[in-house]
């Protein structure tokens, strides 16, 4: 039986905590901040992942476009205490990605770009 | 804080990485402290964009709880626009066009931030 257009996304966001040990959490956000789908810890509020992903996606987004950098493909904030990645999947919507701060970010990127072309492709 | 040493760090960053279009370190509040462009508008669109990001990079370490933060970083299709923050409310900005690797930027920036440091403390 053919799987649903939602599990499709949660098996994506599942193989890419899977695979890459330091991904804390993975989401799937619309452009105006709304969850489509998500895999995150027990801890982290969907909504403020959601919100911050849209607010700070759409500030990169002006700033790349102001500073004639071309359009966003890729925005993160970096902690002492973790990574906070958004990454465009398609059109319609963003991938959020939350590491730890041992995360190599150039496997982290490979990965979730990756992913980010499955779901745009599955969206 | 020593200007001159501050500048001089700078244009050695931007003359050795080609494709590394300016290097500033400006204030939280959004105003130049030194820079590799010339005062005028491309200076202060750059000082504004990289306070505008600390803010919300800020806002969002805070809700995400990822600790103190340390970089907000900005991938367009065309080039990238990096800020690192440092002690005393300062920010280090590179901005770059996409001819040069992503990792060249971060190491270069990462081995000129404890002479930065050092010349913001002096004095």
């Amino acid at each position: 039986m053919a799987l649903s257009r939602e599990e499709v996304l949660n098996q994506i966001l599942k193989r890419l905590h899977s695979s890459t040990p330091d991904v804390e959490g993975a989401a799937v956000i619309s452009m105006d901040g709304l969850v489509i789908a998500s895999s995150l810890p027990a801890d982290i509020e969907e909504d403020k992942v959601s919100a911050m992903s849209a607010a700070l996606y759409g500030i990169g987004s002006r700033t790349a476009e102001e500073l004639k950098r071309g359009d966003i493909e890729q925005f993160y904030i970096k902690g002492n205490n973790g990574i906070f990645l958004i990454t465009q999947a398609g059109s319609d919507a963003m991938l959020t990605v939350m590491a730890n701060v041992k995360a190599k970010l150039g496997i982290i990127f490979l990965d979730v770009k990756r992913s980010a072309e499955e779901l745009a492709k599955a969206i | 804080m020593d200007i001159s040493r501050i500048k001089q760090v700078l244009g050695d960053i931007n003359d050795k990485v080609k494709g590394l279009d300016s290097m500033l370190l400006i204030t939280e509040d959004g105003f130049p402290i030194a820079s590799t462009l010339d005062t005028g508008d491309k200076e202060i669109r750059s000082t504004a964009a990289g306070a505008i990001l600390c803010d919300a990079g800020l806002r969002g370490i805070k809700e995400l709880d990822l600790g103190d933060l340390e970089a907000v970083v900005t991938l367009g299709t065309k080039g990238y626009f990096v800020l690192n923050r440092i002690k005393d409310g300062a920010i280090l900005v590179a901005v770059a066009s996409r001819d040069v690797a992503l990792g060249m930027v971060l190491l270069r920036i990462k081995k000129a931030l404890p002479e930065i440091i050092e010349a913001v403390e002096d004095g």
